[in-house]
């Protein structure tokens, strides 16, 4: 089962693998579109919404890693799951180590597939909303000023008012005036729920020489 | 009395002394004389009466005395021929001396008395010895001795004439001259008393002479009979002599010692027209030619001089009044006892052999300066005599001098040492046979070098077979020889067989390599035909092919399109190749070919072709490991297909929502998968197995179409489009239409590739069937960029790619399949841009 909005793209070169394919897709309900290259494909616009890849490695043009890489590198989210009708250990290491979901040689077993497909439906579900909390997260951060993100930064640490103080070069009395803000503007009460909030947004510690997240 | 005896002996000797002129019996005769004197004088002395006249015929008497001494003295020495001469003279000294004294002293005489001698009353002297008469005493010892001595010597001489006149004549003197003397000196000396009796003794010499006398009387008569005797044998060999010298057709004279001639034959006699007595003596003479005169007789008088044999020629004149060459030859002629006895001589009329000889010398000179002309050296050995005749050039070719003597033995030992023998035997040859040899040696000339000689040799005999003269003609080769050897070190060297063959076919020169290439020897080639290299079965054929040949020939190889076989001498056969060219020689056209002997390469050839195809098999195979990511590829396509497919239906099933329409069209696509799995199964298997392929009859044009349709997909993936341009009534042709289908996806595949950097518009393929002049033809176009020139030569090779993850192997199999089915493919670039791939393949039937 899908969210409503969940597609599962089929590329693949060979006809009759798109077809039988896709007919089993549908067999499981699932929304289905093929695509016969991995070129076709990144010309369609990209789904909003839980999204699926299966994808043949060996295919003329691009093939399926090749596409893994144009997607990361993108920083499109979609997750691949690999068929194929030979594939050899460092291909399916490769794969896998990019994110792929799973590398399926054909032929598979058609229960497999499906539930490779829901798992890479999940993640993507998953990986959307996390994505989005992310953004939102971040959103909340942007308010802060630069001195109350610095101070902020080192508060998760775990640093007493007065240490960050003297790392800042701030009177201690100040530092709790920008803590108070960020509190604050972040609609958080504990250091725990800040640091929650800057694991959603996905900001990290400062490094030594305090580059932005 | 006695003096009548005395004048009675004398006058023989007188006589011959006179008329022999033998001094012996002059003296002899004298000193008779001088006795008979003596003894008129002892007859008067005994008769007379008074002392003076006694003494005075005594005094007288001396004169007899002395002379008869003296005479004695010469007759000892004429008649014995021995005597010590300085005895006699001093003999004869001391009694002139006694003479002369004689007449100027006193007589010794005093007195006389008579006595009684011989019943007669007669006068003895009685007188003293004077020192005078001691001399004469004296010196008729002396006479004493020297007779005897002279009979001694006469009797050592030996010889039976010596010795009789010394018993005999040596005997008596002495005796005489012991008893003249002693009986003297005794009176004397009063020892007797006798009257002087000195010529009484002497009639014992007398005597003995007289024996003599009448001894060589006696032998003189028997030598006059001896010489009769011999006079007349003479005269009968003379006869002989002179009826065979009649008969010789030769000219034949006789001189004396005296160089007069005093014979003429008949011969002689008819050819100068003259008689005998006109040529007697010098009258021969009058027939020489003036010119010849003076040579001749120098000649004739030097040799007769010294008693030797001589030869001359000279013109004589024969009764016709011409004037005929002569050799004239003279020997000394000797009796028994080796006198001297004149000369005989023969002459021969040698005129026609003379002008024979000009002739013959004129020719000879024509023959020489001919030979020179044409550089060629002329010589003449007279094998009796060792002569040797060698024309200028024959000198310089040998390298003798102009003036030089030259000897056979010279020229042979010009002879370069190893050609001694060829040369040595090749004229012990022609002496045996008579005939002639022809032969080319070395010769060396002083400096070093060696000069090629061609010679030509030819042996004259006589009537009797014997051999007589050798003539020959010598030509330097060199040049020819240096292009011949030339020519012999080039076919010699030569790594192919060499033939010359002239136009009877037969074999004229052959090389070592030939020879080594058929297992002859050269002897076994020289003059057989051609067909000897051949093989049998081709053998009847041959000599037409041959003079086929001769009627154009021409140089080129044999046997295009076919093989050819050389048959060894033991039979059997090799592969090979022959060129022919055709050489213009000295006697007509001859053939060069070369013989290359080809098994070697064949085999290799061979070799390589069953390399090659080792290749294409271990190819395959590797190809099909190759092919095995493909193959599983291509299987597992249909596979998953199925599985789907499969699935999917069962699903729908189970949902309860069945289209009976879609469930079809799923068993459907069900079906074509498994088919596709099982072709590929198929293909893999027909790789794999050698040989054993698919045939069957196909349609190209279907073919087209079939794959048209599968890659149309793939077409408009590329954005190409296909066009397609089939022939009408095109042939079938047999094959594997599996594997067409494959080349055809291959090539347009690539075809498609070709073009991914071409604007969309002009994307085009076009594929077309031919019928070409029995074959089926197809071509697959493109407008890509077209093949690079390094593509073109390499594109169909085994893992040649240009394309990044290319296996290289696509062309490759596709050529493998084409061929494999009696065709062929290729690929040019197309004038209008792009590639051109285009195939052949033989159709069948209609």
């Amino acid at each position: 089962m899908t969210g409503t909005n969940g597609i599962v793209f089929v590329i693949d070169d060979d006809k009759s693998v798109r077809k039988s394919l896709k007919r089993l897709l549908e067999s499981a309900d699932y929304n289905t579109e093929v695509f016969d290259s991995a070129a076709q494909f990144l010309a369609r616009h990209s789904h909003q919404g839980p999204t699926c890849v299966i994808v043949d490695v060996k295919m003329p043009g691009l093939n399926g890693i090749d596409l893994q890489e144009a997607l990361i590198q993108r920083r499109r989210e979609e997750q691949l799951v690999f068929i194929t009708g030979y594939g050899n250990i460092p291909m399916c290491a490769q794969a896998m180590k990019a994110g792929a979901v799973d590398f399926l040689p054909k032929p598979f077993k058609p229960r497999e597939l499906l539930k490779c497909v829901e798992r890479a439906l999940n993640r993507s579900t998953e990986q959307r909303a996390r994505a989005t909390d992310k953004s939102e997260a971040r959103r909340l951060f942007d308010l802060l000023t630069p001195r109350e993100f610095e101070v902020m930064q080192l508060v998760i640490t775990g640093m007493l008012n007065k240490q960050i103080g003297g790392e800042l070069g701030m009177a201690e009395k100040t530092v709790k005036v920008h803590r108070g803000r960020v509190m604050q503007k972040l609609g958080v009460i504990s250091v725990a729920d800040l640091v929650r909030l800057t694991q959603r947004a996905g900001i990290t510690a400062p490094a030594k020489d305090k580059t932005k997240v | 009395m006695l003096i009548g005896g005395c004048v009675i002996l004398a006058l023989p000797h007188l006589f011959v002394g006179i008329r022999q002129r033998r001094g012996a019996h002059l003296v002899f005769a004298l000193a008779t004389f001088g006795v008979i004197g003596i003894a008129i004088g002892e007859l008067v002395m005994m008769r007379s009466r008074s002392l003076d006249q006694f003494i005075r015929v005594r005094q007288w008497t001396y004169v007899p005395i002395t002379a008869l001494i003296i005479a004695l003295v010469w007759f000892v020495r004429l008649y014995f021929r021995t005597g010590r001469l300085w005895l006699g003279l001093s003999v004869c000294a001391l009694r002139v001396l006694t003479l002369i004294a004689s007449f100027k002293s006193l007589p010794a005489i005093t007195g006389i008395q008579s006595r009684r001698f011989l019943g007669e009353i007669v006068s003895a002297p009685i007188g003293q010895v004077t020192p005078w008469i001691r001399v004469s005493e004296f010196s008729s010892l002396l006479l004493l001795i020297y007779v005897i001595d002279a009979s001694i010597s006469s009797w050592r001489q030996g010889t039976s004439e010596g010795r009789r006149k010394a018993i005999i004549v040596g005997g008596s003197m002495t005796s005489f001259v012991l008893l003249a003397s002693g009986v003297t000196a005794l009176i004397n000396r009063d020892i007797v008393s006798l009257p002087y009796l000195i010529s009484f003794p002497f009639t014992g010499i007398l005597m003995a002479m007289s024996f003599e006398l009448g001894f060589n009387l006696f032998r003189a008569g028997q030598v006059a009979k001896d010489l009769e005797r011999s006079q007349a044998s003479l005269f009968e060999s003379e006869e002989r002599f002179r009826t065979m010298a009649n008969a010789a057709p030769v000219m034949i004279w006789m001189s004396a010692s005296d160089k007069l001639c005093t014979f003429f034959n008949k011969a002689w006699l008819e050819f100068t027209g003259r008689t005998m007595e006109q040529e007697w003596g010098n009258g021969w003479t009058e027939g020489v030619h003036p010119d010849d005169f003076g040579g001749c007789l120098k000649t004739y008088v030097e040799a007769f001089d010294a008693h030797e044999p001589f030869v001359m020629q000279y013109r004589l004149r024969n009764q016709k009044g011409e004037y005929r060459w002569v050799t004239d030859k003279g020997v000394p002629r000797f009796n028994r006892s080796g006198d001297f006895r004149g000369y005989i001589g023969a002459c021969v009329d040698i005129t026609d052999l003379l002008q024979q000889q000009n002739t013959l010398h004129e020719f000879e000179e024509r023959v020489t300066l001919a030979a020179e002309a044409a550089h060629l050296g002329v010589w003449e050995l007279d094998t009796r005599t060792n002569e040797l005749w060698i024309s200028d050039k024959a000198r310089e070719l040998f390298q003798f001098d102009r003036d030089a003597r030259v000897t056979y033995q010279m020229m042979q030992e010009r002879v370069h040492p190893e050609d001694r023998a060829l040369r040595d035997s090749a004229l012990n040859n022609a002496i045996k046979t008579h005939g002639g040899y022809e032969i080319e040696y070395r010769i060396i000339h002083s400096d070093g070098t060696v000069r090629w000689i061609g010679a030509r040799t030819r042996c004259i005999a006589d009537e009797n077979g014997k051999l007589t003269r050798l003539l020959g003609v010598s030509m330097d080769v060199t040049e020819r020889r240096g292009a011949q050897e030339l020519f012999r070190i080039a076919t010699e060297a030569s790594i192919n067989g060499i033939i010359l063959v002239n136009d009877r076919g037969r074999v004229v020169l052959t090389n070592t390599h030939l020879e080594e290439l058929f297992g002859y020897g050269r002897q076994e080639l020289i003059g057989k035909p051609i067909e000897i290299f051949v093989p049998e079965r081709f053998v009847k054929a041959h000599p037409t092919m041959w003079k086929k040949y001769f009627d154009a020939p021409e140089r080129r190889m044999l046997g295009h399109g076919r093989e050819l076989f050389g048959r060894r001498k033991d039979g059997t056969e090799f592969p090979v190749e022959i060129g022919l060219s055709p050489v213009q020689g000295p006697d007509g056209l001859l053939v060069l070919a070369t013989v290359v002997d080809i098994s070697e390469r064949k085999r290799a050839e061979a070799e390589a072709q069953q390399r090659r195809e080792e290749v294409v098999r271990l190819s395959r195979i590797n190809l099909l490991g190759e092919m095995t990511a493909t193959i599983a590829h291509e299987l597992n396509q249909p596979l998953s297909g199925i599985t789907s497919n499969s699935s999917a239906a069962q699903r729908f099933i189970d949902r309860g929502s069945v289209d009976l329409g879609e469930i079809r069209e799923i068993l459907v696509d069900i079906a074509a998968d498994a088919r596709r799995a099982s072709d590929v199964i198929q293909r893999i298997r027909n790789t794999v197995k050698k040989g054993a392929a698919v045939r069957e009859r196909i349609d190209l044009n279907e073919i087209v179409t079939k794959v048209a349709h599968m890659v149309a997909p793939d077409a408009r993936l590329h954005s190409c489009e296909l066009e397609m341009y089939l022939a009408k009534n095109l042939p079938p042709v047999e094959g594997d239409p599996v594997e067409l289908q494959q080349v055809l996806i291959n090539l347009t595949t690539n075809a498609f590739d070709a073009m991914k950097k071409v604007p969309a518009w002009n994307r085009k393929v076009e594929i077309s069937t031919v019928i070409n002049d029995g074959m089926v033809g197809l071509s697959v176009r493109d407008h890509g960029p077209g093949i690079s020139e390094e593509a073109r030569e390499r594109m169909f090779e085994q893992f040649f790619t240009t394309k990044e993850d290319g296996l290289g192997m696509g062309l490759a199999i596709v050529r493998s399949i084409i061929e494999s089915h009696g065709g062929k493919i290729a690929a040019d670039n197309v004038d209008g841009g792009g590639a051109r791939f285009y195939l052949n393949l033989p159709s069948k039937g209609v």
